[in-house]
């Protein structure tokens, strides 16, 4: 599954529509963070391989970081995945030097955002 | 009644920091300077028992031994780590010879034997808030300090609980749930005691919840009341006892009538910050704050009651007035920081007012007892508001830095976290002069369309900080409350988070974001001393008077809240959209100042 979404600009390039669609970037901003940690230093809580970023981002993480599984289909939480570890990688488009505020995305058609996310229970060991 | 104001202006000289001494003649009149009322200022008997230190919010202890001649020998008591390394805000408190501190999450509250030699634990408490919780904060971990009354102790966590201790023995008493983090609620501020009443409101106006504030039986926990920011009358407890000044605020329902539908549902208006109470008139005032979405486009109207500062009955919770400082607010100007009480002559009449240096960068002069504004004057650089009308009580907003859907608006000044934030002043009725340590500011703003997502934010807004004209992004002005004028003013490279503290050995302290922490000639401004503490500062100042019956200060160091987060979270200012935009105006802080939670206390040493 992770081969074809890292590093596919088609999947990095809706992930980023929806990393604001759903309010990621309230949280995590366009990279530098917020409520939530930075995604483009390169340095990861809970691992930066492809399938460990998806694990966040579906399972939750216990500080805060809410569980969107059930919430996304599979694949844009892959494609969300995609954008997030792109962040970071050497060619980032939102790579030091061009943070530069984007206006948000039109509505994606396929799925209104959810009206709620479930908090990560505080079970999950960090890594 | 309008008065001219000048700005505040300051010079830098290769040494240091020199403050400018703008008011050349001598006060006109030799009037006694105004001062708070005996049921808001009591006589000071050495403690410090709410963070504001009195009901009138004065942050003034009358302890002399520390002053002018002497501060030169001050030096550090004792120390102690919180072993919380996030942003703290709260005051220590001292009551019966004990010092009591809240940390930032996960919320632990100390209490320290004063009169053993380094000030041993007596008791500690753990809440041990859900962790979750961490993920509703819009601006880092915080915790604003806890109230005792009656051998109580009241404080708040994280994930929305009002707690009461046995103050001897940090046993719990009650634990009451307020606050749904699934909804994006958190509690931030310290309660306040009024009465028979614990006064709680909660925060999350960047996460689309409805503002509240409720009065709590102190001696069970029990919810008196809940009064909501936004929705109907009889949610906001506006009854037939409500009586606002200004026609603008008369209507039913204006709680709905002034959002789009269902808008005020999600429309903020929390209750994060200062409250305080006059026992002779028998009013609790409570501030409220932004509404939301930040994105002003998605909710014309008013936006009632957000922005705004409520006085209501603290038995009942109901409303007697409510005046809004920033209707419709686009530039997140909360209403919630500091209200001082003072007892002013104003045009030779006796009049009990209330001082508010608000976020949209003004000190409002209000009677206390009626809500009408008396005066208001910036007390920061301000080009998004021309002018405050004081027949309406309206800002008049620069239609050149309204924000918009879609546009980058350039140098809007001040802020979202304002002339000024939370961070409070202090008055001394020896100079007459308001101690306001504030910020020098501007931002671009950019909204956006903003989805409403339980839990998660509700911004719709793009900010980037900056610093504010001459460059400095800090200043602590000394401000002449009778004559409105600053007299002095001393700029800080780095914005201003902490609070102010003022003395009757007429020194005035307060702590810089990479550590300093300095005390001034509460009169002229000159510094007379200055210690690094291990982090930056961002808390609030208090003074007490020891077992062993001399003065001491105390302060908590530890950078974070909004302006430090880039540090307390080890965020990425290459981001200048991070943090609400405050890694714009902080990428250099990480290069100055490292996470920190220590209380340090000082002391002149044993002759
Ligand atoms: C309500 C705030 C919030 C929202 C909304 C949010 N996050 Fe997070 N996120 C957090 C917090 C807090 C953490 C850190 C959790 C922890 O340390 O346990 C986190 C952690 C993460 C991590 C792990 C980072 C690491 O260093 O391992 C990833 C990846 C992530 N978030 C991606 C996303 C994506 C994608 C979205 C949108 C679908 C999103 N987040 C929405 C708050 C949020």
């Amino acid at each position: 599954m992770a081969k074809h979404y890292e590093g596919n600009p088609h999947a990095i390039d809706d992930g980023k529509r929806l990393f604001s669609w759903y309010n990621c970037d309230g949280c995590h901003f366009h990279g530098g963070g917020g409520i939530g940690p930075p995604l483009m230093t390169g340095h990861w809580r809970y691992g930066g391989q492809l399938d460990q970023i998806f694990e966040s981002i579906a399972q939750g993480r216990p500080n805060g970081m809410p569980s969107w599984q059930g919430k996304l289909p599979a694949a844009q939480i892959w494609e969300l995945a995609a954008y997030v570890k792109s962040m970071s990688a050497p060619t980032a488009t939102n790579g030091p030097g061009q943070p530069v505020p984007q206006t948000a995305a039109p509505p994606l058609a396929p799925a209104p955002p959810p009206t709620s996310v479930t908090p990560a229970t505080q079970s999950t060991p960090p890594p | 009644m309008t008065h001219a104001t000048s700005r505040p202006i300051s010079i830098r000289c290769a040494r240091g920091v020199l403050p400018l001494l703008l008011a050349a003649a001598p006060l006109p009149a030799l009037a006694d300077p105004p001062a708070p009322s005996a049921a808001t200022a009591p006589k000071d008997d050495g403690q410090w028992t709410m963070p504001a230190k009195n009901y009138a919010a004065t942050r003034y202890s009358e302890l002399t031994e520390i002053n002018g001649e002497t501060v030169k020998r001050l030096q550090v008591a004792f120390t102690f780590s919180t072993g919380v390394n996030r942003g703290q805000e709260a005051a220590p408190l001292v009551v019966n010879n004990t010092m009591y501190i809240v940390t930032p999450f996960p919320n632990n509250v100390f209490a320290l034997d004063l009169t053993k030699p380094g000030a041993p634990m007596k008791w500690e408490y753990q809440p041990y808030p859900e962790a979750a919780a961490q993920g509703v904060a819009c601006c880092d971990v915080v915790n604003r300090g806890a109230a005792i009354a009656d051998g109580r102790l009241f404080f708040n966590t994280l994930d929305g609980n009002t707690i009461a201790l046995d103050a001897a023995t940090g046993r719990e008493l009650w634990k009451t749930k307020l606050g749904r983090i699934n909804l994006g609620e958190t509690i931030t501020m310290a309660p306040l005691v009024a009465r028979d009443r614990v006064i709680v409101g909660n925060s999350g106006g960047e996460l689309g919840v409805r503002g509240w504030l409720a009065g709590l039986d102190t001696a069970n926990g029990k919810v008196m009341w809940k009064a909501f920011a936004t929705g109907p009358d009889k949610d906001v407890l506006i009854g037939p006892d409500f009586h606002p000044f200004y026609d603008s605020d008369r209507g039913q329902d204006l709680g709905v009538k002034s959002w789009p539908p269902d808008a005020w549902k999600t429309g903020g208006g929390t209750m994060w910050g200062w409250t305080t109470y006059d026992p002779d008139l028998n009013l609790l005032y409570a501030g409220t704050a932004n509404p939301g979405p930040w994105n002003q486009e998605q909710r014309p109207g008013d936006n009632k009651w957000t922005a705004g500062i409520f006085a209501r009955d603290p038995e009942t919770g109901a409303a007697k007035w409510f005046y809004q400082y920033t209707p419709h607010d686009e530039h997140d100007y909360d209403g919630i920081n500091e209200i001082l009480l003072l007892d002013m002559t104003i045009d030779g009449k006796p009049r009990k007012v209330l001082l508010h240096p608000d976020r949209n960068g003004y000190l409002y002069e209000l009677d206390r007892t009626n809500g009408e504004v008396l005066s208001a004057d910036p007390y920061a650089y301000v080009n998004s508001i021309t002018h405050i009308d004081l027949r309406t009580g309206r800002p008049v907003m620069n239609p050149a830095k309204a924000t918009r859907l879609g546009t980058v608006v350039r140098d809007i000044c001040p802020t979202a976290s304002g002339g000024k934030d939370w961070n409070p002043s202090a008055y001394s009725p020896r100079t007459g002069f308001l101690y306001i340590p504030h910020e020098n500011m501007c931002m671009d703003w950019e909204d956006v369309q903003a989805n409403y997502i339980a839990g998660t934010p509700y911004v719709g807004a793009n900010v980037v900080m900056k610093a504010g004209p001459g460059g400095n992004r800090g200043e602590f002005t000394a401000w002449d409350v009778t004559n409105h004028k600053p007299v002095w003013s001393i700029r800080e490279d780095l914005p201003m988070w902490s609070g102010a503290l003022a003395t009757g050995g007429d020194l005035v302290f307060y702590g810089t974001m990479d550590g300093w922490f300095k005390a001034l000639d509460a009169r002229s401004g000159q510094q007379k001393w200055a210690f690094k503490t291990g982090s930056g500062i961002i808390g609030q100042p208090v003074a007490y008077r020891g077992p062993d019956g001399h003065e001491y200060v105390a302060v908590l160091s530890g950078v974070g809240g909004w302006a430090g987060a880039v540090v307390s979270g080890n965020l990425d200012p290459r981001d200048p959209t991070g943090a609400i935009g405050f890694l714009g105006v902080t990428g250099d802080l990480k290069q100055k100042t490292t996470p920190g939670g220590t209380l340090y206390v000082f002391a002149l040493p044993p002759q």
